[in-house]
């Protein structure tokens, strides 16, 4: 009896499942212009079908810039200065995304060595912007990758957002994309508002997790990786090691605020960070694990005044899609001081690598320039990736996804969104030398 | 001693081949091919380990060569022997009369290494002249004094030999010499042949060089047992006694290696100028298995790279009290770099604290996860 409820269930879902996917084939079939693009049902069985309906248009502006992490901050801010319109939409309260919310308070990459083995700064423009108002607040520390707090980081990047004139729509997703042929037109959002939309001329996707180019039906490659829960822990400096039974355990590292340890959580690996579900079911065992180890320690003589202070606001998804786009840049492009024609900016190394057998040190990685084209999909018209899921090899994946490459590649794409507008061209036709005017001007480092 | 314009010719010809395979110019798999044409290594590592590889073909038609020229490896392609006849003598009037009486060594030899490789342990392979030419080029790649010295001396060794006592080696002590006597001998053997033999002699030696060669071999393993150092051998590697006896010393395997972490083991003792793996900087690529083609004798078992999961170098171990992971800092370096996914960093307990986990099963000690540690807290044991 199992067996057969199991097969009929298994034939149901899956004419559902063909079902589904026929009716979206349909649906895009039919629409002349503006048509939404389908995301097909992965694993849910059952469908059901949304009735058409006309979205209000929300807005509309030059450049789109989905997600205000730290690669959308600085795309929104670094595209409204070259005169062009921007609006910035954000799923959660606060601008930084995982460097202030999700309390990776490192801005790493700051430094590498160029061809004269001379270690130097490298992240320059609106990162190294943000680290000085920072600095100037007494919310920074270290010289080379920086630690930061993350209340100060949110209110010192929303401060840059708005002097700089972007607009900025906080509690709102993206939903879907507005798409005519190859072409985004724009996005559907969906707030406490309901659903609306955003047209733009250019959209730039800093989501993180490559929701938009994933929506427009890019191709990409998938990374599961681990995913963490950083939180802090008050009053470390009132530990007491000197009382009998007290045992060491670990607290994490220092933040600006004396006394406040912020505590990195390495976590499950091979997690899906785009399925909802597993996301939600993480949360709730990070949290657990959080607490049972609080516990544990607040049992523990010269632990006794230790308190949690909070757990990041968001999970700290490390990886999910990266883009395929028009250059991959590779492993190798980054160890021998490539040198790309329509470079945006030059990021830098925080960890040791392995290239061709050997050992490459902290102290001998090379700076690296990434190229526009790594961060212009394959497939989609109008569009950009900055942050973690631009175009790159797999292999290059720890200094891609980290606080400053995505300072970097986002400041890049809102320079590449605004010059591109200004002069009527497309990303990919881009009068290379008016890029690079635009990005010394703002004072990215080329080199 | 006159020597034809066009064997000259051909003997500085070869020479000059057999000095560019030698020489460490990262020429990778082709590193060393000299060490393929003599026989004598060839019939060593045969039977010593029962069988061949192609590249074996080169040593068997040499030897088929010898039957039809009397040493004709000498004549034609020794890199040794050319070399050594440009060495000027000491004594003005010595002559190769003055060793008339000193019995064929080489012959003896021939016969105690073959009979030590039937019983795995050609004990005497790393005397053949080929090997020691190759192994005098390993000094260019080392960078430390003492494995220079170790390296170069097989060679000045023999020029020295020569300038005192002009021709003892080649024509008494070499082993690959006295094996190609051996074949022109045995020429003599044969039915209808004109040649006389001095089988009394012959079969004298036989009885010798045998019995002596199979009483080595079974003496050695008690001999250096309980001498083996801790030290880790290239991939597929034989055991590590017969290793000590199949190891031509030759080298080529430190030049084919292309992240250069094989190094002469410097230590005076059976061991002596053998390869063993140092990690510094870099590891065993999943890539490559070029000393294993590289390898004259098969001491490095010429293997296939979809078997190199198997082949066990080592194994990793990790301190975990200095892992960054252990301060809670971000750090996966050991996971990413294990081609073998033998490292696997999941939480345990529902304790937030997770700490890298090395499967013992999957690891096979490349060494990748030991160089790429920022915190050099993973050793291969």
């Amino acid at each position: 009896m199992k067996r057969r409820d199991f097969f009929t269930k298994a034939a149901l879902a899956g004419g559902a499942l063909a079902l589904g996917n026929s009716c979206s084939r349909k649906i895009e079939k039919n629409a002349v212009n503006l048509t939404p693009s389908q995301k097909p049902g992965d694993s849910v069985a059952k469908f059901v079908t949304e009735p058409a309906r006309s979205i209000p248009v929300f807005a509309e502006t030059d450049v789109l810039v989905i997600g205000g992490g730290p690669a959308g901050t600085a795309a929104a801010i670094a595209a409204s200065k070259t005169g062009a319109s921007v609006w910035l939409i954000e799923r959660y309260n606060h601008l930084g995304g995982l460097w202030t919310g999700g309390e990776v308070l490192p801005l790493l990459s700051t430094h590498a060595i160029d061809q004269n083995h001379k270690k130097k700064q490298v992240i320059y423009g609106l990162g190294d912007e943000m680290w000085q108002r920072l600095k100037k607040l007494g919310m920074s520390i270290d010289e080379v990758n920086p630690v930061i707090d993350p209340e100060a980081g949110k209110f010192v990047l929303e401060e840059m957002i708005i002097s700089s004139g972007v607009k900025l729509l906080y509690h709102t997703y993206a939903a879907n994309v507005i798409m005519e042929g190859n072409t985004i037109r724009g996005v559907f959002i969906e707030n406490k508002s309901g659903r609306s939309a955003i047209m733009a001329k250019m959209v730039i996707d800093c989501s993180g997790d490559g929701d938009i180019f994933h929506f427009a039906g890019d191709n990409y490659d998938t990374m599961k990786y681990h995913i963490g829960l950083v939180h802090r822990l008050g009053n470390v400096d009132k530990i007491n090691p000197n009382k009998p039974g007290f045992v060491k355990y670990p607290i994490g590292s220092r933040t600006p605020i004396p006394g406040v340890n912020w505590v990195n959580m390495h976590g499950k690996d091979d997690q899906d960070g785009t399925d909802a579900l597993n996301l939600s079911n993480l949360q709730v065992e990070y949290r657990q694990q959080i607490w049972n180890d609080y516990k544990k320690m607040k049992q523990t003589p010269g632990y006794e005044q230790l308190y949690i202070l909070d757990t990041a606001s968001q999970l700290g998804v490390r990886m999910s899609r990266i883009v395929d786009g028009d250059y991959k840049l590779t492993l190798e492009d980054t160890m021998t001081y490539k040198n790309f024609k329509d470079v945006i900016g030059i990021s830098g190394a925080w960890t040791p690598m392995l290239y061709k057998g050997k050992k490459v040190a902290i102290a001998d990685r090379p700076l690296w320039q990434i190229p526009l084209r790594s961060l212009v999909p394959k497939k989609t018209e109008g569009l950009l990736v900055a942050g973690r899921c631009f175009c790159f090899e797999k292999e290059l994946v720890e200094d891609t996804r980290i606080i400053g490459t995505c300072l970097i590649t986002g400041h890049g794409a809102g320079i590449a969104a605004g010059t591109a507008i200004k002069n009527h061209q497309s990303v990919r036709d881009l009068d290379l030398k008016k890029l690079e005017k635009e990005l010394l001007s703002q004072n990215v480092y080329l080199g | 001693m006159f020597i034809s314009a066009k064997r000259n010719t051909i003997r500085y010809f070869s020479l000059s081949v057999a000095i560019l395979l030698a020489m460490p110019l990262g020429w990778g798999k082709i590193s060393g091919l000299t060490n393929w044409v003599s026989p004598f290594i060839m019939l060593n590592s045969v039977f010593a380990l029962k069988s061949l590889v192609w590249l074996n073909a080169i040593g068997v038609v040499i030897l088929i060569a010898t039957w039809f020229k009397k040493r004709f490896f000498c004549r034609y392609l020794c890199p040794t022997g050319c070399l050594l006849n440009k060495i000027p003598k000491l004594n003005k009037k010595a002559n190769s009369q003055i060793f008339k009486n000193i019995p064929q060594i080489g012959k003896l030899l021939v016969i105690g290494s073959l009979t030590g490789a039937l019983l795995d342990l050609p004990l005497f392979i790393f005397l053949d002249p080929v090997a020691i030419f190759n192994g005098f080029f390993s000094t260019l790649i080392q960078t430390t004094w003492l494995p220079m010295i170790a390296s170069g001396s097989g060679l000045l060794l023999l020029l020295v030999i020569q300038w005192i006592w002009p021709g003892l080696w080649c024509k008494r002590i070499c082993p690959l010499g006295g094996l190609q006597l051996w074949v022109s001998d045995l020429k003599g053997f044969m039915p209808g042949s004109e040649k006389p033999t001095d089988k009394a002699n012959a079969g004298r030696r036989l009885f010798i060089g045998s019995t002596a060669g199979a009483a080595a071999a079974i003496a050695f393993p008690f001999i250096v047992k309980g001498k083996e150092a801790n030290i880790i051998r290239p991939p597929a590697s034989v055991n590590p006694i017969d290793f000590y006896a199949l190891c031509t010393r030759c080298g080529s395997c430190l030049k084919a290696c292309p992240t250069k972490i094989l190094k002469q083991d410097t230590r005076f003792g059976a061991g002596l100028l053998t390869p063993e793996v140092k990690f510094e900087t870099g590891y065993c690529l999943e890539t490559c298995n070029a000393c294993s083609v590289v390898c004259p004798s098969g001491a490095i078992t010429l293997f296939d790279l979809d078997a190199k999961p198997q082949l066990v170098m080592g194994k990793a171990v990790l301190k975990t009290a200095d892992c960054l992971l252990s301060f809670q800092k971000e750090c996966d370096r050991c996971k990413v770099v294990c081609a073998y996914k033998a490292v696997l960093i999941n939480p345990k307990n529902n304790e937030s604290l997770v700490l890298p986990e090395i499967d013992p099963v999957k690891c096979v000690g490349c060494g990748a996860c030991k160089i790429v540690c920022p915190k050099n807290c993973i050793s291969i044991n």
